[in-house]
């Protein structure tokens, strides 16, 4: 297509600005709705589904040495992040006595929520977790490569 | 795996960023496969030996034969 850069690092970086341009609007959709209480579910909604379409087409754009560095950071990423997700879980069902102490700080912190608030945070934990790994390995690749 | 990327790149007088664009690779890609990081697959070699018009065995060799040949 004519109106796309002509080399691959190019067409890659105009969709990576395009991702940071969608990732800033994402977050100010979230500012206003906190600050000036706008409904703004369905714009986010709409900004996500587009952001996930242009991550669709990073990954389209990647060379092989940076899909394999992809792939490797998703791999030990998340299944790091999913090791400590199993862990708190782990210690929170069947731990009884030895880590009452810490069940009892979060409590004291966190309060008792709603269930539709601790299915919602359930639901979030693992993927976030998962993310987090993911962005450890892949920066600490990054730093090595560089 | 070795290779001499770094050397024929010097001597057409190559930054990494324009050996990339040539072969449609991030920079970070060349280095990577420069200093040993990476060994490209097949298609990519191919494509190295023809942006270098040189075939894949005079830039890529393989560690025991190289060491022998030392």
């Amino acid at each position: 297509m004519s109106f796309l850069p002509a080399t691959q690092n190019k067409r890659r970086a105009l969709v990576r600005a395009s991702m940071i341009v969608l990732g800033l609007v994402l977050l100010g959709c979230a500012i206003a709705a906190r600050v000036w209480g706008v409904a703004v579910h369905w714009p986010m909604l709409a900004v996500l589904v587009a952001f996930c379409a242009l991550a669709l087409l990073e990954f389209v754009t990647f060379d092989e040495i940076a899909k394999q560095a992809h792939y490797i950071a998703w791999y030990w990423g998340s299944l790091l992040g999913l090791i400590v997700v199993a862990l708190i879980q782990v210690l929170f069902a069947f731990s009884g006595e030895p880590f009452a102490f810490v069940q009892a700080m979060l409590m004291r912190w966190l309060g008792h929520a709603d269930p539709m608030t601790s299915f919602l945070s359930g639901m979030m934990i693992t993927p976030v977790f998962m993310a987090a790994g993911f962005f450890i390995v892949r920066t600490i690749d990054w730093l090595r490569a560089r | 795996m070795r290779n001499r990327l770094k050397v024929l790149r010097a001597e057409r007088n190559w930054s990494q960023a324009e050996l990339a664009d040539k072969l449609d690779v991030s920079r970070q890609s060349v280095n990577a496969i420069e200093t040993g990081k990476y060994d490209p697959s097949l298609p990519l070699a191919f494509k190295i030996a023809k942006v270098f018009a040189l075939t894949i065995e005079q830039i890529f060799s393989d560690d025991e034969v190289a060491q022998a040949a030392e």
